[in-house]
């Protein structure tokens, strides 16, 4: 039954002309949402080229001044702008941290237009709250970006039901289910064929063009043949999640009208309305604290620091003995004071700032419970992190940046309190930055679930219909 | 006309699906409302309190060199406009607060999205989400088989024969898909428009901006109820004219408003902040330094200021000399500021622009960013923010230049102002647009929704005749 | 062949058909003749499995049609009232679908024939169903009945809406299958067509087989006389 049943469904489907207008709107779809992504990335890279090419033209003034320095020519203007004071370089030349886009980065915007993708952390200010939001219209983060992952999560399903909604109702509605009913094949098999049939057609088309899509736009991704595969089985996945919906629908309701309005229902559920009913819900049970209330408390917190400097001093220096210096004490007192005082509106704010990530760390929590009830929810996240473009990303890359300042800091202000000057050769044994994904995808996880969801729903609903060989309820 | 507006009335109650959505609506939309009141009054509470700390702070730093005080800084903070519980808009992604220091213009800093997950992204369940995107699929609902039913039912030609004038009739299933939810969105408004002004502490509420945000919803529903007539009538059947008038729901709110994202993003891209600030660091490098007197510009200023009063050196000057190049200073970075967030305020009308231009695609775009703008939640809102803030920036800077260049004597860098005069400084205060300020911005996107209005109108008049 | 034994199908209060018994064997046609309503196609469908009786049993080939909703189909064509198939499939096509969901295969110039036995002409087998007339897509279903050697052929109003010149073609076709060995079952209201072509004629009212006859023994004139005294007899009562 299978291979005649396979036949006339692509016979069927190529006279009725739904695979040419499937095959077309996907083809547009992909090829402008790819190319939107694609410029997005190259977006990124220029503006991190823009910013390299900056400090290149800065470090080659810096280092040609190091020089004169060096031979001991007399430099014009305040000593605090001299490269030669390891201030100077910790705070006027900082390095890049540059966060590169992934090879899939395409794929998903994800967080990536909402936050900058290179920081330079001085070796004083507030390192531990930097904001590394990006500049840009915010109406441009409201409406979201026509990308890949908009394509698969919003219109992908859509599609699916435009393309399965009636594929038992119709039959019912033309007459011909009567005809099929007589003769000696289990109904529901029946349709569950048409089905499959259809579901491998449209995941091949959608696979294909995709395919087609990468090998134009990115190449580069067939070098990671382990995530492409896994990325491809998650959207498979997905594209099955709504393939089972729709049998489900198809074989429950069986009304092509009823059956497209629950569809269109289970849409907006899962993609729209669950998402930011969850989003809502999860910022009212998890609030983060407000950042006014932040911005409050770092201020007092600051204000009581000045009061209180000189004690802090002391403090700071029995915990960094190395620091103290015999005699000079007057000239660094300025230096110090400082760092003590960074230092203790880094402990003091610690907390603080902590109470964003507990918060945050809830909500996530809060997501990942519910994407078992939004396929929608879980394809975004396993996307975004394909991407490299999750907040996890983003919430790492911050914590890297911090481990780096940490390491600039530790580099320079030694040499400041050894009195040492800063030198060509310093300038090449700079700490330098370099960005480490850290954040496992989990794609075969996600892939287990999405699985396991359409198993369990299917099983669920039709379970019963599988075993039940009468037409009766199909016909009624 | 009357009689075909009750049948389809009728028949519209007797359909179990009709009263279904409307009470998923109705629940979701007092999900929002709750949720919305309480995250308001939260919001709102922690701004007072933001605002009156920030001042004490301000005012109890004791006696202090004012330009210590000028580093020291303050804030100004973003009042929580009584409609942002109604349509949240772009503040999720605008921060509430902006650092006012010497030196530098600040960006507002930590919106609310950065710490939230990307399901924020999906957007957020507020009263407009359920107004601007499940209403108009509740229309669709009823009205994508006003004709096509008849034509199934085959009552078309009964009908026809009974004499009804076309227009007539399709005037009147018109009205009869129209009037429910015009029902509905008024009772939403209404009820809105109570709650609101139950509300304590409630910041610039005005029962004119909600009434327009009622007129301009109803437009909205106006222009999907013709548009779903018009698909009706030109189907074949039930089923087309639903798949089609979903097509256009998904393309008006979703698709062009993205497309239109890439669009502007194209046409007028953002710069990075760095390359923005790097930008500005240049111009400061080549102007005056008020903290550096060996910049050149800084040489010149002294020179001119010398031969302006007539004296030799700066110590003979009437004032201090340092908080008059300081100020001076300050004056010209501001400049330097004002100019580069002008280029970048234009980048940001000119891709506003373009997407109110892509309104032609879509009449969601002008009522998205009308709603937005009415409620006080716009990015347009934001900039006159960031605005006021600098020209208070700028004001406080000047108040605190002045008393050195007045109080205190050249090269007394231990000058401390008295405690009592940081009390002086005026408060900030930053007052929305009106009104009518705000539609002569957006006729743009009003003209859109006029032809919007009309030329679907038009068209399904004389449709109705053809069939 | 076809064996019904006391069935009963009630819809809630209402009763379908009731107590109902007949059988039919090889070589005959049993026309249910009534009016709208009187059980036949409820009949028909309990014989499908499309709806269960309520109580009573129905065989088909000496295998019960609710214990063995499968097997039983492979014995029995059905052609309903109005025979649909898939409006962009040539009748060949429609016809290799069926057969093969049937379990039979053919190649394209068996089912040529059979389609030619079924009284469809040559230059209409290539051509799509959407332009078939009622009486041409019957064709097509008595092709398969041929095909897939059909012992039951169960037909549902096959003559209402059809010309006189198709329904007699029909008709003919009808008698070559009964001569054939084939049983068939025929729902109609065409007491006309009943007599000429029918072996047994059941008249049914009201869920019940009021009168069971061999329809050589009646002519038309008493069979209507017949049909119509039951008729009246159970609006009057």
């Amino acid at each position: 039954m299978f291979k005649n049943n396979l036949k006339y469904e692509i016979k069927l489907l190529i006279r009725s002309h739904w695979l040419t207008i499937l095959l077309v709107s996907v083809l547009l779809l992909f090829t402008f949402a790819t190319f939107n992504g694609q410029k997005n990335v190259e977006k990124r890279l220029s503006d991190i080229t823009k910013v390299e090419n900056e400090l290149h033209k800065k470090d080659s003034v810096m280092v040609t001044t190091l020089k004169k320095i060096e031979k001991g020519e007399k430099i014009d203007g305040p000593y605090w702008r001299l490269p030669s004071e390891p201030m100077t370089i910790g705070y006027r030349h900082p390095r890049l941290a540059i966060m590169k886009p992934e090879t899939f980065s395409f794929l998903a915007t994800g967080q990536s237009d909402m936050y900058t993708h290179f920081k330079s952390p001085t070796v004083y200010g507030n390192n531990f709250a930097l904001d590394y939001s990006e500049m840009v219209n915010p109406v441009q983060l409201l409406f979201g970006n026509f990308d890949l992952a908009f394509v698969i999560i919003y219109i992908l399903p859509l599609l699916i039901i435009a393309f399965t909604f009636n594929v038992l109702s119709k039959e019912k509605e033309l007459g011909t289910l009567r005809l099929l009913s007589a003769q000696p094949i289990s109904t529901v098999n029946w349709v569950l064929q048409k089905m499959l049939i259809r579901y491998i057609v449209f995941t091949g088309v959608i696979l294909l063009i995709l395919l087609t899509m990468f090998a134009v736009f990115s190449k580069g991704i067939f070098s990671d043949i382990g995530t492409l595969a896994g990325l491809l089985i998650i959207i498979s996945g997905y594209i099955l999640f709504w393939f089972v919906l729709s049998c489900i629908v198809n074989i429950k309701l069986n009304n092509s009208s009823k059956n497209a309005l629950a569809l269109i229902g289970f849409w907006l559920l899962i993609v729209l309305v669950l998402p930011a009913t969850i989003n809502q819900l999860g910022s009212t049970l998890y609030p983060t604290p407000s950042r006014l209330k932040m911005i409050n408390e770092i201020r007092l917190i600051k204000k009581e620091n000045e009061e209180k400097q000189n004690e802090i001093m002391s403090e700071y220096l029995r915990n960094h003995p190395e620091l103290a210096q015999e005699s000079n004490q007057d000239k660094f007192g300025f230096w110090h004071n400082y760092f003590a005082s960074e230092k203790v509106m880094e402990e003091k704010t610690k907390p603080l700032l902590a109470q964003y990530e507990t918060q945050l760390r809830k909500q996530q929590k809060l997501v990942s419970v519910f994407q078992f009830l939004s396929p929608a929810i879980l394809m975004q996240q396993s996307l975004n992190k394909i991407a490299g473009t999750s907040e996890n990303h983003y919430n790492d890359y911050k914590k890297q940046v911090f481990e780096f300042s940490n390491e600039w800091r530790n580099y320079l202000v030694p040499m400041l309190f050894k009195q040492q000057k800063f030198t060509i050769k310093n300038y090449n044994e700079l700490p330098q930055f370099s960005y480490k994904n850290r954040v496992p995808n989990k794609i075969w996880f996600s892939i287990g679930v999405i699985l396991l969801i359409s198993c369990i729903i299917f099983f669920a609903f039709i379970g019963g219909s599988l075993r039940d060989k009468s037409v009766q309820k199909l016909l009624n | 006309m009357i009689h075909v507006i009750f049948k389809e009335l009728k028949e519209l109650a007797r359909d179990g699906r009709f009263k279904i959505v409307i009470g998923i609506s109705l629940i979701l939309l007092v999900i929002a409302t709750i949720t919305g009141v309480n995250q308001y009054q939260k919001n709102n509470e922690q701004y007072i309190n933001s605002v009156a700390k920030e001042r004490s702070i301000w005012e109890t730093q004791g006696a202090k060199n004012p330009h210590s005080a000028a580093h020291y800084g303050t804030y100004a903070f973003k009042p929580q406009f009584a409609l942002s519980l109604f349509d949240y808009g772009v503040t999720k992604y605008t921060g509430n607060s902006i650092f006012l220091e010497a030196h530098s213009r600040n960006e507002a800093s930590f919106s609310e999205a950065s710490d939230q997950t990307s399901l924020a992204r999906f957007g957020t369940l507020s009263i407009n989400f359920v107004l601007i995107y499940l209403f108009p699929l509740i229309i669709i609902l009823i009205g994508y088989n006003s004709y096509t039913k008849e034509k199934e039912h085959q009552t078309f030609r009964l009908l026809k024969s009974q004499g009804v004038h076309p227009v007539k009739l399709a005037l009147g299933k018109w009205f009869a898909i129209y009037i429910p939810i015009f029902c509905l969105t008024l009772i939403v408004f209404l009820l809105l428009g109570i709650v609101l002004s139950n509300l304590e502490n409630l910041a610039f509420f005005s029962w004119n901006s909600l009434l327009i945000l009622f007129v301009l919803y109803a437009l909205y529903y106006l222009i999907v109820t013709t548009l779903t007539v018009l698909i009706s009538m030109w189907s074949k059947s039930s089923g087309m004219s639903l798949v089609s008038s979903l097509v256009i729901w998904i393309l008006f709110s979703f698709i062009s408003p993205k497309v239109a994202t890439n669009f502007a993003n194209k046409n007028n891209p953002y710069p990075s902040k760095s390359e923005f600030n790097t930008r500005i660091a240049e111009d400061k490098k080549n102007g005056l330094d008020g903290h550096n007197p060996w910049n050149k510009a800084a040489k010149k200023l002294e020179e001119e200021t010398l031969k302006e009063y007539g004296v030799d050196s700066i110590s003979q000057l009437p004032f201090n000399y340092a908080g008059y190049r300081m100020q001076k200073g300050e004056e010209h970075e501001a400049k330097i500021y004002e100019k580069h967030y002008a280029i970048l305020n234009d980048i940001a009308i000119q891709q506003n622009s373009t997407y109110k231009k892509l309104a032609f695609l879509s009449p969601f775009i002008p009522v998205r960013f009308l709603s937005m703008d009415i409620a006080n939640t716009s990015d347009n809102l934001h900039w006159k923010f960031t605005k006021a803030a600098e020209e208070y920036r700028i004001k406080k800077q000047a108040f605190l230049n002045n008393d050195i260049k007045d109080n205190s004597k050249l090269g007394d860098w231990n000058y401390k102002m008295s405690a009592q005069r940081f009390k002086e400084l005026p408060k900030f205060s930053f007052t929305p647009p009106k009104l009518s300020n705000l539609l002569t911005e957006n006729k743009e996107s009003l003209v859109f929704l006029g032809f919007w209005l009309l030329l679907p109108f038009i068209t399904m008049i004389w449709a109705s005749k053809k069939i | 062949m076809i064996t019904i034994q006391n069935i009963t199908k009630k819809y809630g209060d209402f009763t379908a058909v009731n107590n109902l018994s007949f059988n039919v064997k090889e070589g005959e046609i049993l026309c249910l003749l009534g009016a709208n309503g009187a059980g036949k196609s409820t009949t028909i469908n309990m014989l499908l499995n499309f709806t269960n009786p309520s109580s009573g049993t129905a065989e088909i080939n000496g295998l019960d049609v609710v214990k063995n909703p499968i097997k039983t189909k492979e014995f029995l064509t059905y052609i309903p009232e109005n025979l649909m198939l898939y409006p962009t499939l040539t009748a060949i096509e429609n016809l290799d679908y069926f057969t093969k969901l049937s379990g039979k295969k053919f190649d394209t110039s068996e089912l040529q024939l059979y389609l030619t036995e079924a009284g469809l002409q040559e230059e209409a087998h290539n051509k799509r169903v959407k332009t078939f007339s009622k009486g041409m897509r019957q064709k097509v279903g008595i092709a398969l009945a041929i095909a897939k050697e059909s012992k039951v052929l169960l037909l549902d109003e096959p003559t209402s809406g059809l010309d006189p010149k198709s329904s007699n073609e029909f008709m003919e076709l009808l008698t070559k299958m009964k001569n054939e060995g084939v049983a068939i079952l025929m729902a109609t209201h065409d007491l006309f067509r009943a007599k000429e072509v029918s072996t047994h004629i059941g008249i049914m009212c009201s869920g019940v087989l009021e009168n069971h006859l061999n329809t050589p023994e009646v002519s038309l004139k008493e069979l209507e006389t017949i049909y119509l005294d039951i008729m009246n007899f159970k609006n009057v009562s």
